[in-house]
């Protein structure tokens, strides 16, 4: 580990010199619905989908109760109202127009955008390894490897087609994890919910390959408002990667954003999350994305199996619960999260453990950074209910603190109402120790140099869950995010 | 002081800690009786070797609205034996203010005995000065429904804050316990130690918040609840707290729910103790584990006959035989 850090990080590092990377725009003329929200942008959104009827009730149903639904306000956040009628919630460049239907035809602009960003998708269409899916603001600009994972009876898309080829399927599953009106912000992906992944592993099928998404914000004043679901049928397995960058504006947008996951008997899904999104300015806490994500996964047979890992280093604020419902005999429920905040970063993430079924396991393990003036708190719930027999959750949630102007938090919800149930929560705050900085000092290191090597150990628990393509990345950005938090 | 309205009492959505329901627990017809306030005041260097004694005994029908005041002076030191009975339906509502000036040292003992029907709700404020010490121990195994509420300030550098609880219930009792402490000031050390054993359909809450200032660096605070369940309809509901502003401190907590550790039950079997025997063995070892924290041997010895008492009567019923010595049986 420690050697996989040492030289390339430092590197990357002292090149970035602070900066978010990912921040610059593609020039690219795109088409957007008139900006605002009204039914009239849900019937826009809609019909550029060319969407069956039933849809569109749905999304104009979940529009109606949105209106009505009072924002979520228990968080420990602060944020600015939200001017909803100031936004675009869709916007596709021009050149998708008429889907293309392979790489080859897609704007090379688009290509290069995410050669940029790291995802040469060419080469990875060369390359066996990853077969991805990738959203630019409001659509899907292509998806690799789709021939070969049909092989297998993989259907990997995007959500928008998949409403078009697998009609029952969407439309039994959507909204089975969280309904539209679960909350606020999922209400309003309900209503206008752009692209997103689309995944269904059938039963007995190892998915031959890690399937990816990565998310892309470009448009000014624009929501992303993706929507992915995934189902694994009896015995099958998939892991799942997902990753997001934004440029750096002054305004802040809104990221709402619903995944829904399903596992059948014995299945497993492993969902990772590398969340980059733009900050906002370190000093001012100017702009930067509003992430307001519903995650759930529901293990619905026996035996299952959902993995959450999250590596959580951009956005402005980052509202996110990733969950399971654990209602299948012995399933398992396992969430690792590493949430890193610097400059004015404010970060309310946690998760919900639900056991239902008998003899359910769930472990959590959440590392909080807080670095800067930023505010990070750990809220997750584990919830026994009486039929639970034999339930078990584990739980340990650390915080650590860089300098005295942050602040960390941790706010459990411990529910049992079974006798056989055992549960144990623990958690710590505490301060890089001086005796660890000063032998790194006087091993040569800079203070920065020090800071990302004991942050980085501090979070290898978590770490070591990700998939090998992630797991390098996410440390260089645990570097970065760092940056500029001493001195 | 006027006695609150009842037809005005706080829902649970308007507390927002959705855990404990006063409206449905306090009965409508309830009569003021007349509001009683005691005030103990020690004076500089005060230093008592008796302990005072306190008792609020609950009247079926009422409504006691009762205050309670203890100041300590600098360097003063003092023992207070709370305790409280009563009969029949009543509501105590009770406002409990301490002050622990610099280097005074204060023992606070509760044993909450009240009626089965009867409710107590205490909202205690404290606040310390510099080198001061507060020592709080509760023993609750008695109402309907009790919420016990403390707000503690340290104020003053290098104070010492205890609070330390036990909630024996059973029936369709609902104990809460609720805490924030604010460490204000540098160098403080704070211990929160709770334990609950839920019988029957009983209900334990226990939400404790450490609150940690920006100026508050070097502090040490720790939180620890455990409950066990000893039947199927027991809930424990569970919500341990840390706000964090200062970066140089050690706080940290830890909460179990479950029902009691098979590996020790083992170990006591193989040693040849029955199984009721090894079980009651370990469930008082739980409770003894409190009741040491109180530091006075003859109060320790008053509590922990307290607790057998209630142990006695709810282990004699729950004793029947586990899977395992009904497999050995049968294998015979």
């Amino acid at each position: 580990m420690s050697s996989a850090i040492s030289k390339e990080t430092i590197d990357t590092v002292n090149d970035m010199a602070g900066k978010y990377e990912a921040g610059f725009v593609t020039d690219i003329e795109s088409e957007k619905a008139p900006m605002g929200l009204s039914e009239d942008t849900v019937r826009f959104i809609s019909a550029k989908k060319s969407e069956p009827e039933w849809l569109l009730e749905w999304r104009l149903k979940a529009y109606r109760k949105w209106l009505e639904m009072p924002e979520p306000d228990w968080a420990k956040l602060d944020i600015k109202p939200i001017d909803y009628q100031a936004s675009y919630y869709y916007a596709a460049p021009k050149s998708m127009e008429d889907r293309p239907q392979s790489l080859d035809e897609v704007d090379p602009k688009l290509l290069e955008t995410y050669e940029k960003l790291g995802i040469p998708l060419r080469e990875q269409e060369m390359l066996a390894g990853v077969a991805v899916d990738v959203v630019f603001d409001s659509v899907s600009v292509g998806t690799t490897f789709k021939a070969k994972l049909a092989e297998e009876g993989v259907i990997f898309c995007s959500i928008s087609e998949a409403v078009q080829d697998h009609p029952e399927l969407v439309k039994k599953y959507m909204g089975s994890v969280v309904p539209p009106g679960d909350n606020k912000h999922a209400c309003l992906n309900s209503a206008v919910f752009t692209d997103g992944s689309f995944v269904y592993i059938p039963p007995g099928v190892r998915c031959p390959m890690e399937l990816s998404t990565y998310f892309r914000i470009n448009e000014l004043n624009t929501g992303q408002f993706e929507r992915t679901l995934i189902i694994a049928d009896k015995g099958s397995y998939v892991s799942y990667l997902e990753g997001c960058t934004a440029p750096m504006r002054d305004e802040n947008q809104l990221h709402a954003a619903v995944v829904e996951l399903v596992t059948h008997e014995d299945a497993e899904i492993k969902y990772s999350t590398v969340q980059n999104w733009y900050p906002g300015d370190p000093e001012t806490g100017v702009g930067g994305i509003y992430n307001f994500v519903t995650k759930r996964g529901i293990c619905e047979g026996r035996n299952s199996k959902i993995s959450w890992t999250q590596v959580e280093t951009g956005s402005a604020i980052t509202w996110k619960y990733p969950s399971c419902i654990l209602k299948g005999d012995n399933s398992i429920g396992e969430f690792y999260s590493v949430a890193i905040t610097n400059g004015r970063k404010q970060a309310d993430t946690g998760t919900k453990m639900i056991h239902i079924g008998k003899n359910t396991r769930s472990r959590v393990i959440s590392k909080g950074i807080s670095a800067g003036r930023a505010n990070n708190t750990y809220r997750g719930l584990v919830k026994i209910l009486p039929k639970a027999e034999g339930a078990r959750n584990f739980t340990v949630c650390d915080s650590l603190l860089i300098g005295d102007q942050c602040g960390a938090h941790t706010v459990p919800y411990i529910e049992s109402r079974n006798k056989s149930a055992s549960l144990e929560h623990e958690a710590t705050t505490s301060k890089i120790g001086e005796d660890q900085m000063f032998y790194c000092l006087q091993r040569g290191m800079s203070e920065e140099e020090a800071i990302a090597l004991i942050v980085n150990g501090f979070a290898r628990e978590v770490m070591q869950h990700l998939p090998m393509e992630f797991a390098v990345e996410a440390q260089k950005l645990i570097g970065i995010s760092l940056e500029g938090s001493v001195g | 002081m006027k006695a609150l309205k009842l037809d005005n009492l706080p829902t649970p959505k308007v507390e927002e800690w959705k855990y404990t329901n006063l409206p449905r627990a306090i009965s409508a017809d309830l009569v003021d009786a007349p509001v009683q306030e005691i005030t103990i005041h020690k004076t500089r260097g005060q230093i008592c070797g008796q302990a005072e004694d306190i008792l609020f005994t609950g009247e079926a029908g009422a409504l006691h609205s009762l205050r309670l005041k203890i100041i300590l002076e600098e360097g003063a030191q003092l023992t207070v034996l709370e305790r409280h009975d009563g009969s029949g339906a009543y509501w105590k509502n009770m406002v409990t203010e301490i002050e622990v000036g610099a280097h005074a040292r204060l023992n606070h003992i509760r044993l909450v005995e009240d009626s089965g029907e009867g409710v107590n709700t205490n909202m205690v404020h404290i606040t310390q000065g510099a080198d001061s010490l507060y020592n709080g121990f509760t023993l609750n195994i008695g109402g309907k429904l009790t919420r016990h509420e403390i707000h503690a300030e340290i104020q003053g550098q290098n104070a010492e804050l205890h609070l330390n609880g036990l909630n024996l219930l059973a029936g369709q009792q609902h104990g809460d316990t609720t805490i924030l402490i604010e460490h204000q000031a540098p160098h403080s050390q704070s211990n929160q130690f709770y334990r609950s054993l839920l019988d029957d359909n009983a209900r334990g809450v226990f939400q404790g918040k450490v609150h940690v200032h920006q100026i508050a660096q070097k502090t040490d605070a720790y939180q620890l609840s455990n409950a066990i369940l000893l039947s199927q309809g027991a809930e424990m509901d569970t919500k341990p707290e840390l706000e964090i502003y200062a970066d140089d401190v050690k706080c940290s907590h830890g909460a179990t729910t479950g029902q009691l550790d098979e590996e020790p039950l083992f170990y006591l079997r193989s040693r040849g103790l029955s199984e009721k025997a090894a079980r009651q063995l370990l469930i008082e070892a739980f409770v003894d584990d409190v009741v040491e924290k109180i530091g006075d041997e003859e109060l320790e010895a008053r509590v922990s006959k307290m607790c057998r008492q209630w142990l006695g009567g709810v282990l004699s019923i729950h004793h029947k035989g586990s899977k395992d010595t009904k497999f050995l049986k049968e294998n015979k």
